[in-house]
């Protein structure tokens, strides 16, 4: 998907707020893509516009180098090659139960028996949910199961490209370390990832590229490693990560580079030590 | 002081007890953080603490006022403020002025008082500009601010936070610490309930609960600097130094115990 010149200005009663400006960003197939900044910088709104929910005011969003909002362009499609996880997903649910949930969109979609069954089931197991959950209620389960139940709502799409807006707020430890292992076995299965995070650790861990938006405009953009230990991320209202953080008060190099994650600091402080152990 | 003694509590609708036999003093200039697993009981704790949950068994005192008494509930009320996780739930009015005035018209305190005391707290939390704004134009920490300007208008003596920064961006998160540290300073009785370590070390005790049972209670330091794997065990973490300094240790390098910050980290390595 491209952004080319994408403006969008919320037109309420009032003063008009331009949320995003002159946004040009590529997102390839096979990425997985983390967009960071501080609240109200427009992270949610460009969200947004990845399947269509707003037409940009100004310029284009492409599919595969087609304007998504040119009148035989098909949205329902793209609908359904972009799957969306909501903030807080769980308070969305409303079935009485989990089979209900999960099957709601791929239904809604045409999808009916066998078929239907088959893509609730192969989602549950994607996510590591047991199959005897299928007839419990999904609002007895735990945070961590809610969470993940809801993500296979949107797997059972078998989505091309997965958006999810601050997956991990409100997870224990456990069960946020859980569902980042899934992201990212989503995304070595093939999935591309777009990931709204304000979880510094987090986006540093997961690597990939990320993007920073500041005030509705794009402030930086590169891999992952380049944005987190070159770019100063404390002037757009954001903190660096504990490791990058550590890495810059000592210096660390990994493989010539600066530090990026745990695994790396390990491996940087034991070469600068040139004690025992390192690799 | 806030005293729980010895509560048990049940939902009605539930088999197993959320909260059991717990025992917890919350003082006056002092912060209490709770950490715990999704679904270890730490939100039932904390609407115990202003009556809006009654425990079954065992009380809550807040400055000798029993919670179950329905006579003593309003006076709890004002004494302790309650922060939630979601800014947007805690905002019911059109401005931000009467917002933060809510509380107190409820009390029917006097109007020129009523001003008074809502201008101090817009200003204690950096709000002096806002009052007459809409608070759905404004960021997730100024709500977050709102909310909690409202509460000190009504001059409590207790703070209650339930994972208050956590739909909140770093910087505003990080602010809303440092001023719940000012209001400890300023001999406020805090509670907060947080799933970030390095956010509880800021207290001066820091309990663990279980399925509703306090496994830990010590110092930050203590509690955080308990084995990984028994942490792990409760669905929680320590610090992202204190795990580096344990693979550090376990591939022969030497480091003194008890490192928890980047700080701790350079000095003993440099």
């Amino acid at each position: 998907m491209e952004f080319r010149d994408v403006h969008y200005t919320y037109l309420q009663t009032g003063p008009e707020v331009k949320v995003l400006k002159d946004i040009n960003l590529s997102i390839f197939s096979g990425d997985f893509l983390s967009l960071i900044g501080s609240s109200g910088a427009g992270k949610s709104t460009l969200l947004l516009h990845l399947n269509g929910l707003l037409k940009p005011t100004q310029g284009k969003v492409l599919y595969k180098g087609t304007d998504v909002h040119t009148k035989d362009f098909k949205l329902k499609e793209l609908r359904r090659k972009v799957g969306m996880l909501f903030q807080y997903p769980e308070n969305n649910f409303f079935g009485q139960t989990v089979y209900e949930d999960v099957s709601y969109a791929p239904k809604n979609s045409g999808k009916q028996g066998k078929d239907l069954e088959r893509a609730v089931g192969l989602a549950l197991e994607r996510v590591g949910v047991p199959k005897n959950y299928l007839s419990r209620s999904p609002f007895g389960l735990s945070g961590g199961e809610k969470r993940r139940v809801a993500l296979a709502g949107v797997l059972a799409m078998d989505p091309e490209l997965l958006v999810l807006d601050e997956p991990t707020a409100g997870l224990d430890p456990t069960h946020r370390q859980q569902f980042i292992l899934l992201m990212q076995e989503l995304h070595k299965q093939g999935t591309t990832v777009v990931m709204v995070s304000h979880e510094m650790d987090q986006v540093s861990e997961i690597g990939g590229r990320t993007v920073v938006l500041e005030q509705g405009r794009i402030v930086a953009q590169g891999t992952t490693r380049q944005v987190m230990t070159e770019c100063d991320l404390c002037n757009w209202g954001l903190d660096l990560p504990e490791i990058v953080k550590l890495g810059r008060s000592l210096s660390l190099v990994y493989r010539g580079g600066p530090v990026l994650t745990e695994a790396e600091a390990l491996e940087g402080i034991l070469q600068q030590r040139g004690g025992k152990g390192a690799k | 002081m806030i005293a729980v003694n010895d509560v048990c509590f049940q939902y009605n609708s539930s088999e197993e007890p959320v909260l059991e036999h717990l025992n917890l003093q919350v003082r006056s200039g002092e912060m209490l953080t709770i950490m715990g697993a999704n679904g270890s009981g730490k939100s039932t704790l904390a609407r115990l603490f202003n009556a809006l949950l009654i425990p079954q068994s065992g009380s809550v005192l807040v400055d000798g006022l029993d919670t179950a008494k329905e006579l003593e509930q309003a006076g709890i009320r004002t004494k302790v403020g309650m922060v939630f996780q979601n800014p947007d739930n805690q905002i019911v009015a059109p401005t931000v002025e009467d917002d933060v005035a809510f509380g107190l018209e409820n009390l029917g305190v006097e109007h020129k008082e009523m001003r008074e005391r809502v201008q101090l707290a817009l200003a204690r939390m950096g709000l002096a500009g806002y009052a007459e704004a809409s608070p759905s134009k404004l960021s997730g920490g100024q709500k977050q601010r709102v909310a909690i300007a409202g509460i000190l208008a009504m001059n409590p003596k207790y703070l209650v936070l339930d994972e208050a920064g956590s739909m909140l961006d770093p910087k505003s998160r990080k602010e809303l610490l440092n001023i719940v540290v000012e209001l400890k300073h300023q001999g406020m009785g805090i509670v907060m309930i947080t799933q970030h370590p390095e956010e509880a070390l800021m207290g001066d005790t820091l309990v663990i609960l279980n399925r509703g049972k306090i496994v830990h209670q010590g110092t930050p330091r203590e509690v955080l600097g308990l084995e990984a794997a028994l942490l792990n065990q409760y669905g929680l973490d320590t610090t992202t130094m204190s795990r580096l300094a344990n693979s550090l240790r376990k591939r022969g390098v030497e480091l003194p115990k008890g490192i928890l910050t980047v700080e701790e980290m350079v000095n003993a390595l440099c």
